[in-house]
């Protein structure tokens, strides 16, 4: 078990590097100058043109540039100060993460606590109107776009309430009650696409397990049809549905990225928005590759759950 | 045909949106780019069918002319992500060994990043224009092309006509052109409908965020953007009209695709 915990988090290395790489040549790419491309909007001497090439490092080689970076990012110092507004990223994104990260929390736990028992009356009830009705909602929860439903809760919150976002974010132990009050209609936003796919994926598994032997013997000992599916269907149908949660966990940063913006949250996703507008590279870059590490980290430490949930995976070394 | 009331009435709609898209010009009266001072933030209903906006446009025109930039950069993606991600994947799925495994290693790397992540990153480095915005939704959708595709590939490549197609000597291309595709292909198919939606849904956010199609030419996704920063109270149509027809738009798409994976499931004999 520990030998397999420890193959799988080297594995993340060769990964997280290849995808910094990835990210690193992507903002290279830019076409032209990149010190023009930031300064094109304001009037600018060369001397500070020849300045800011300075500070990003661009006179020196490419090997040397991503050196820099990459150390930098492992030190922690994630890449220097912002071109914007000066301040190291470090405290940038120290400032957003505990936001985005409360926020994933929330919409995660709520998709849990409303999609999975969506999933297990979809496939009690097979084919009969309220499996109907788990279908018409999760089809709708996992493809309306993000972009419109929070728009729409927004508007129904102004109208209907007068209620419009805080302006100002308050974490849980300052004001718990302004930090529900700002959270709520994100959290509950964010987890449509993600509490949706987890009710699919849990309908899927429990069918797929309701024909299998130690189901038919269960059900012939005279158990009834609810603890069949709840003693011995769930605990199978777990396993598909915390790699789910691993695989899709992406799907929650992308939405961040939307609901922050349109709620006004300080997270990492509307600061990478932010940043992105502003061409705010060196921002833009470590914020990237800190996502991303994060979704890598969340999909192994999701890797090691299901071993824990299935021994089998561990002795043979590998679920392929 | 199908018997899903659903199904039915997702392709009317899709069709629906498809003509008003191409005969854009005949079907709207109004210049989407024609401001009118006098004619503000009109409501809906009247001349204007939709209301007009902030800067006297009508909305109606702007939707159906922004429907092609949205369905354009859509369509362009999955062209793109479709091409690379059948060629690749059928490819490494159908030879194997190393280059499938290096190959695969790559996939992985670009799954790690957040769909919007990677879209929003290569639209920075690219700077944003209909054609760049289609080519960083086509990076971010092409991974798991290739990733349906390579499965798709792998599980026909051990059916027994294609070792019989290999005994007569056909040579490598032809066996994956002629007998593989014909096979392997339909699940690909599949996915690209719901990798429409995606892409719809994907355009439409980075608009949405400043981040798509550059002003002053319409797109579903601007026209959020717009209308929510501005009048989002005083106009909520400018914003609502065109999200809500996005959103069917999607829905519908993600139906449709739903439909054909099914039955192409039931003609394999594939995964419930």
């Amino acid at each position: 078990m520990m030998r397999y915990a420890l193959h799988r988090a080297l594995l993340i290395v060769p990964t997280t590097v290849a995808a910094s790489l990835v990210v690193f040549l992507a903002m290279r790419a830019l076409p032209g100058d990149v010190a023009l491309a930031i300064l094109a909007d304001t009037p600018h001497t060369i001397e500070v043109r020849e300045a800011l090439r300075e500070e990003l490092g661009l006179n020196k080689p490419l090997s040397v540039q991503y050196a820099d970076w990459a150390l930098s990012m492992v030190t922690g110092d994630f890449g220097g100060r912002s071109l914007e507004s000066r301040e190291p990223i470090r405290a940038i994104l120290a400032r957003q993460f505990p936001v985005t990260a409360l926020l994933a929390l929330y919409a995660v736990a709520v998709s849990i606590v409303v999609g999975l028992p969506l999933g297990v009356v979809g496939a009690l009830r097979r084919g009969r109107p309220a499996d109907r009705i788990v279908e018409l909602a999760t089809t709708g929860g996992l493809s309306l776009p993000i972009v419109f439903t929070s728009l729409l809760t927004l508007w129904l919150l102004l109208r209907l309430f007068g209620w419009s976002p805080p302006i100002i974010y308050s974490s849980p132990t300052e004001d718990l009650r302004e930090h529900v009050e700002i959270m709520l209609a994100p959290a509950l936003l964010l987890s449509l696409p993600y509490g949706a796919q987890l009710a699919r994926v849990m309908r899927s598994a429990l069918v797929a397990v309701a024909d299998a032997d130690y189901t038919v013997a269960a059900r012939s000992r005279g158990l009834s049809e609810l603890s069949v599916v709840v003693r011995h269907g769930v605990p199978n149908a777990l396993l598909p549905a915390v790699t789910m949660i691993g695989l899709q966990f992406g799907t929650i940063v992308s939405g961040a990225l939307v609901v922050e913006t349109v709620f006004g949250l300080p997270g990492i996703g509307r600061g990478v928005v932010h940043a992105a507008l502003a061409r705010d590279y060196p921002v833009v870059q470590s914020t990237v590759i800190v996502l991303v590490t994060l979704v890598l980290a969340t999909n192994l430490i999701v890797d090691l759950v299901y071993t824990r949930l299935d021994p089998r995976v561990a002795s043979t070394g590998s679920r392929r | 045909m199908t018997r899903r009331p659903a199904v039915l009435l997702a392709v009317v709609w899709l069709s629906a949106i498809a003509f008003v898209v191409v005969f854009a010009g005949a079907v709207s009266d109004y210049d989407p780019l024609a401001q009118n001072a006098e004619r503000r933030l009109v409501a809906p209903g009247g001349a204007h069918l939709f209301g007009t906006d902030g800067f006297g446009r009508d909305v109606f025109s702007r939707v159906v002319h922004g429907g092609r930039a949205s369905l354009g950069v859509a369509g362009l993606s999955v062209a793109l992500a479709g091409a690379v991600g059948l060629a690749v994947g059928t490819a490494t799925g159908y030879v194997g060994g190393r280059t499938d495994a290096v190959v695969g290693r790559v996939v992985d790397v670009f799954l790690g990043f957040p769909f919007l992540v990677l879209s929003l990153m290569i639209v920075v480095a690219l700077s944003p224009a209909p054609v760049t915005v289609a080519i960083a939704i086509a990076v971010s959708l092409a991974p798991q092309v290739t990733r349906v595709a390579r499965a798709s590939a792998l599980a026909v490549r051990s059916e027994e006509y294609l070792t019989v197609v290999r005994s007569t000597g056909a040579g490598t291309v032809r066996i994956v052109v002629r007998h593989l595709l014909p096979a392997s292909a339909p699940p690909v198919v599949a996915y690209l409908i719901g990798a429409f939606a995606t892409a719809l849904g994907a355009e439409a956010t980075l608009s949405f965020l400043g981040l798509g199609v550059p002003p002053p030419y319409p797109s579903w996704g601007r026209m959020l953007q717009e209308g929510s920063r501005a009048y989002f109270e005083a106009a909520p149509w400018v914003t609502l009209i065109p999200g809500a027809i996005l959103s069917l738009t999607i829905v519908s798409c993600v139906v449709v695709a739903d439909a054909v994976t099914r039955r192409v499931d039931d003609a394999t004999g594939g995964s419930p």
